[in-house]
């Protein structure tokens, strides 16, 4: 819109510095937008960490601020994984945590000493504020600063990143959105200008990226592509190769510092894209060279030959490399983006995580709204223009779509390319329409117009964008249409204050419902149990809970888990499958082992909460498979006729596992006889319950959503815990007075001590 | 831990509260029986209470005997003397005797040596609880081959010799003067189950069996015999986890009166007084209870300075060390583990990475009175994690000794390797990035100064 105003003025230079003062200010109240509609959550609840992940980092935070940042870097922790430990300062990806504790240690510097908990939980909209600002960065470069700043407001409010920004999702995404954003705004201004500079800046900020969060994989491979399409375009140059080769050579060494990283950047195939490009270029870059200095036709073919061998013969070395297994293959992850039925099968653990099922469709709807259908009209916009950086949103554009239609949360990298896209769009609309004077009908006149456009686009182009420019006569369509486009985008700022109203602003951690009057009623059982556990087992209690609350328990209750949602060992976390899924003989000696003392299971059947535990069973069956499968067996977890029952219909298998004894252990107890029901899975269960012989019932919260067990001891008398139940429901054992310690009645087998 | 501190605590109050006592668990003794069965236990009666007990004798049906108060233990051991009645009382089921011997109390068991007494079904019960077989009414032990007394037609006294282990087992049962003394015994035996916490004290000879005396009185077979040889065993200590004491005589004769006399066959004193303060000082924790006084672990990384330390690095050497004594009737004495025998260290991580003797010795940092050190230093092996040192020392007879302590191990920091000029391996390396640092920093020296001559250069440029 400003836009708009910006071509009421008839004199553009007169009125630059009026502008600029005008962009600051709306920049500014887009910032402020952008980080009002993300405390929803706040205002409603508190200011709580969100989720799941967010509970490590904050932990991790709080390590930080308290031990310093040497020893954050080698921080082992021993209170995860019991009793493997994890190397977490050498595991993460620390750039969110140091940059709140800069922001705390900065904070104290002048005298304001805020809690680190505030700084975490505010994070991210703050950083949502500077991503507005970089977006418009990006945008201005592709098209004008009117574009920018409707790109700015399109990104502070589109659910799609607010889903992952709203305060206290202290992820890596809340900055790395941010970072992805100002990274590419550096590319395109290297690539634009050639200038090793701002291709510095760029590895910086690409290191700053990559020391954030895992998806800095994305640039990796996004700026090698662009470079490539480029030079295949034929647009290759100078400007090109400075820019590529300083970010290459700067980004790379500066990411192989990141302890995590290490020597990913030469040894896997997820980066070996970017290696590739860096040594094509060079080749190229020395063949434009002697191409400059022999005219001689047949030379330069020779020298294409030349080329295309030694890209060949690069490529058939990284295969064999490959093969050999100097270099890493594509990690699971990684195949799961091409096929999507390939972690189902191979890595359950993957995609046993809903972030990363394929997209359903209205989710694209649902998270960019108008934006999903501004989105191809930018796209063919950028291929009218096609300037070098026009080709990046190109590229852009289409690997992100392929990817968030493959990975839910992968729509977060989607949703940037979305925005500036539909800006330009937008923008483009409102250049023509917003025209207060309508064309003269001289042909010279329009054609005089073009001109000075085609002036701009001398440096390509498709012959589209060479057709003549005709403008909008009818000031009845152009009031039509800014009217429509008007509505249009006050309807995108409602659904987006909508969407993140309802959607996104539920820290999960705290769930809200309503009561018959209408009133808010808070369910409060992850903190009631966990407060629980913080104030009633000892300080070094173990604590064995499907890894999803892994990081919850331990920032929460501050006990130790044996696994969590840093799932980099398959192995334990199907062993803790294996027990829960197993009889109480088998659990009991792999808790015993694990040296497990309390058990903590999700049970949703009394309030018909569907997040539960048994609803998440299958998964752990089904990675306890992958490592045991003559143990553990997913189909007989089934009916006959294949349904997946609780009820009396169950299999024994399912009813003598210990998730399903601590689901159902005493619910049937909270009903009149005969009618329990499970309220998630809408089923009768059996009057009887399950009978626990080797766990005692220790907790339960106000609805039954947490449970936590004791595991029993040994028996002091050396039976075991069947035994001990039997003899004190009164049941006396069949050890008969007679010829005892033998087998079978008088004539048995003696029974012979060693 | 919690058990060392229990029987430490334990000792401290019994000390203060009554000086004379001297079992780790406590004096108050609890014995079962009738008065008419009393008189056949005068000399075990007063031995034990000339040892420090303190006695109350309560009748099996008696309405005001109580083994809880208050969720307490009212005695700290009781002594089941056999009885003529079919069962106990209501007060003494066998879930009473499991709940005592739970809080840690100890039991001492008189099963009847006469084939006639029938045994109370709360024992029974008590019994296939911990894994002992007894045999129904009838049955008693003959030996046809070596009868105490050759007159007696039925052979069912028979002369026992001491108890006897093997060398990596502490023989607690053959404290009397005269080694070679035999015992008296009369009674069925029992047959223990396999399970690993009760052991046999005293075995019937390898000629000796049980068998139904009514059903088979001229002859015994296979179904009537109830055990033999070795397998029947006259007496069994079991030892529950938490190291309370439950012992099972066979034959209540064994600790009578009419048993501390002269054998008849060899003219000798028998062992029978002897071994009945045995089994009752083991019984009643007078013996045979370990106790650790200290444990030590420190690092190379950080010396003696640290010491119980809960971080420790990867391939460091760790010198750990325990302090163990054994009580003695009145006393803590050095505990000094059989020739045989070893106490063990275990580094554990799920699964144990070292399991390593610890041998006595005198290096430890602090040295207990009265107690053997046993020390041993290793290398921690090359994986993080948290490791517990764990003792694991469960021997017959000797109480429970079952320490953890979870430490830390942990990488090496990333200041902690090598230098890269520490490594041999590097030096061509170092010396080729030196070269092309130098060499380009000599590149653009010459670069810069050669302007001048700004022909010769664009015209070595264009070859």
């Amino acid at each position: 819109m400003s836009t708009a105003k910006s071509k009421l003025f008839k004199d553009p230079a007169s009125t630059e510095s009026v502008r600029s003062i005008l962009r600051v200010v709306i920049l500014l109240t887009i910032a402020a937008a952008a980080v009002a509609s993300r405390l929803f959550s706040v205002i409603r609840f508190e200011s709580i960490i969100h989720e799941f992940d967010p509970w490590f980092n904050f932990r991790a935070s709080k390590y930080l601020v308290k031990h310093g940042f040497f020893d954050f870097w080698n921080w082992f922790d021993d209170r995860t994984w019991y009793p493997l430990g994890r190397v977490t300062g050498g595991t993460l990806y620390p750039g969110l945590m140091v940059t709140s504790g800069a922001i705390w240690h900065a904070l104290r510097m002048i005298s304001l000493p805020v809690d680190i908990r505030n700084i975490c939980v505010l994070l991210a909209p703050g950083f949502s504020g500077l991503t507005a600002f970089a977006t418009y960065l990006f945008t201005k470069e592709m098209k004008d600063s009117g574009a920018g700043l409707l790109a700015a407001a399109f990104m502070g409010i589109a659910p799609g990143y607010i889903s992952r920004s709203v305060a206290g999702s202290y992820d890596n995404e809340a900055i790395a959105i941010f970072l992805l954003m100002f990274t590419f705004y550096l590319w395109i201004k290297a690539a634009k200008l050639g200038s090793a500079m701002w291709g510095g800046l760029c590895a910086l900020f690409y290191f700053y990226m990559v020391s954030a969060w895992g998806g800095y994989v994305f640039i990796t491979n996004l700026i090698p592509l662009h470079v490539f399409v480029l030079i295949l375009m034929g647009r290759y140059s100078g400007r090109i190769y400075v820019a590529y080769s300083s970010w290459y050579a700067l980004g790379t060494l500066a990411s192989m510092q990141v302890p995590f990283v290490g020597f990913l950047p030469v040894k896997t195939s997820e980066h070996m894209a970017a290696l590739g490009i860096f040594g094509l270029i060079q080749l190229v870059a020395f063949v434009d060279y002697l191409r400059g200095q022999v005219p001689s036709k047949q030379f330069n073919t020779l020298l294409r030959a030349l080329v295309i061998l030694i890209t060949v013969v690069a490529f058939t070395g990284l295969v064999t490399l490959t093969v050999t297994g100097v270099i890493a293959p594509w990690s699971g992850r990684f195949y799961s983006l091409w096929d999507t039925g390939y972690a189902k099968i191979h890595i359950p653990i993957i995609a046993s995580v809903s972030e990363h099922q394929p997209t359903a469709w209205p989710s694209f709807f649902f998270d960019l709204n108008m934006l999903i259908w501004l989105f191809p009209a930018g796209v063919y916009l950028c291929f009218r223009q096609l300037r070098d950086e026009h080709v990046f949103i190109i590229v852009y554009s289409v690997m992100a779509s392929y990817f968030a239609g493959v990975m839910v949360r992968l729509m977060l990298t989607l949703t940037p390319i979305v925005c500036v896209t539909a800006a330009i769009t937008v923008s483009s609309i409102f250049d023509t329409y917003l025209e207060i004077d309508s064309p003269e009908e001289q042909d010279e006149d329009s054609d005089s117009k073009k001109s000075k456009k085609a002036k701009e686009l001398s440096g390509g182009g498709f012959l589209s964008s060479k057709a003549p420019f005709i403008g909008i006569y009818s000031i009845t369509s152009k009031i039509a249409v800014i009217a429509a486009f008007s509505v249009y985008l006050v309807l995108f700022v409602l659904h987006c204050t909508w969407v993140t109203s309802n959607a996104y602003s539920s820290p999960s951690v705290v769930l809200a419902s309503r009561m018959p009057d209408g009133s808010q009623h808070i369910i409060d059982d992850f903190r009631e149990a966990y407060y629980w556990l913080r104030k009633n087992t000892p300080s070094d209690a173990k604590i064995m809970s499907w890894w999803d609350y892994g990081y919850q328990i331990g920032g929460m209750a501050d006990r130790t888990t044996l696994v969590d949602n840093n799932t980099w060992n398959n192995t334990h976390i199907a062993t803790v499958g294996k027990a829960m899924a197993s009889r109480e003989e088998v659990s009991y000696d792999i808790l015993r082992k694990h040296e497990v003392d309390y058990v903590l299971v999700i049970f949703g059947g009394l309030l018909g909460y569907s997040g539960d535990d048994i609803n998440k069973f299958l998964w752990m069956v089904r990675i306890a498979e992958g490592v045991w499968p003559a143990e553990v067996q997913e189909r007989k977890f089934f009916t006959a006729r294949g349904e997946y029952k609780v009820d009396a219909e169950a299999t024994d298998t399912m009813k003598n596992s210990l998730m399903y004894k601590m689901s159902y252990y005493k619910f049937a107890s909270l009903f009149p006889p005969g009618s329990a029901q499970d309220r998630v899975r809408g089923a009768k269960l059996p009057s009887e319950g399950p009978v626990l012989h080797t766990l005692d019932e220790a907790f339960t919260s106000e609805n039954w959503i947490v449970r936590i067990y004791k595991v029993k001891d040994l028996d002091q008398f050396g039976r075991d815990h069947f035994a001990v139940s039997a003899f004190e429901a009164g049941k006396k054992k069949g050890k008969k007075t007679g010829l005892a310690g033998r087998a079978g009645g008088k004539k048995g087998r003696r029974a012979v001590r060693i | 831990m919690g058990l060392t501190l229990r029987s430490v605590l334990t000792a401290l109050v019994s000390l203060v509260s009554l000086s004379q006592a001297i079992s780790l668990t406590g004096p108050r003794t609890l014995l079962v029986l009738e008065e008419d069965v009393k008189a056949q236990f005068q000399t075990l009666i007063s031995d034990l209470e000339a040892r420090g007990f303190t006695t109350t004798t309560h009748s099996p049906k008696s309405t005001s005997l109580t083994l809880f108060q208050h969720e307490k233990r009212v005695y700290d051991n009781i002594i089941l003397f056999p009885t003529k009645l079919k069962g106990l009382g209501p007060n003494l089921p066998s879930s009473s005797f499991l709940k005592h011997a739970t809080a840690g109390g100890n039991i001492l068991i008189l099963l009847p040596s006469s084939p006639d007494d029938s045994i109370p079904s709360a024992i029974t019960e008590l019994a296939s609880q911990v894994d002992i077989f007894l045999p129904p009414k009838g049955f008693a032990v003959v030996n046809h081959f070596d009868p105490a007394d050759a007159i007696e037609p039925e052979h069912d006294t028979l002369l026992v010799d001491l108890p006897s282990f093997p060398s990596d087992t502490k023989n607690y049962f053959n404290s009397g003067d005269d080694k070679a003394a035999k015992l008296l015994y009369r009674g069925a035996g029992l047959a223990l189950g396999s399970s690993p916490l009760v052991q046999p004290i005293l075995k019937a000879p390898r000629f000796a069996y049980s068998y139904d005396t009514k059903e088979s009185a001229s002859f015994a077979d296979d179904e009537n015999v109830f055990s033999a040889g070795e397998q029947l065993v006259l007496v069994a200590g079991v030892q529950t986890r938490n190291s309370a004491r439950i012992t099972f005589v066979g034959g209540a004769d064994l600790l009578a009166d009419k048993s501390f006399t002269k054998v008849a066959k060899t003219n000798q004193m028998s062992g029978n007084r002897a071994f009945a303060k045995d089994v009752t000082a083991w019984t009643f924790k007078e013996t045979g209870v370990l106790r650790v006084d200290g444990i030590e672990h420190w690092g190379e990384e950080f010396g003696k300075d640290v010491v119980n330390g809960e971080v420790y690095r990867i391939k460091h050497d760790v010198t750990f060390s325990i302090a163990l004594s054994e009580y003695s009737y009145d006393h803590f004495e050095p505990f000094v583990a059989p020739a045989d025998d070893a106490v063990q260290l275990e580094f554990t991580m799920l699964d144990p990475y070292y399991r390593i003797p610890l041998p006595a010795s005198s290096s430890a940092l602090t040295q207990h009175k009265n107690s053997t050190t046993y020390s041993t230093t290793f290398k921690t092996p090359d994986q993080h994690g948290v490791f517990t040192f764990a003792v694991n020392y469960k021997r017959p007879f000797l109480s429970n000794v079952h320490e953890k302590r979870a430490v830390t191990v942990r990488h090496f920091a990333h200041n902690e390797w090598t230098r890269s000029w520490g490594i041999s391996g590097s030096w061509p390396w170092i010396a080729g990035i030196w070269v092309v640092v130098v060499g380009w920093i000599g590149f653009v020296g010459l670069w810069l100064w050669s302007k001048p001559v700004v022909a010769e250069g664009k015209g070595k440029k264009k070859q």
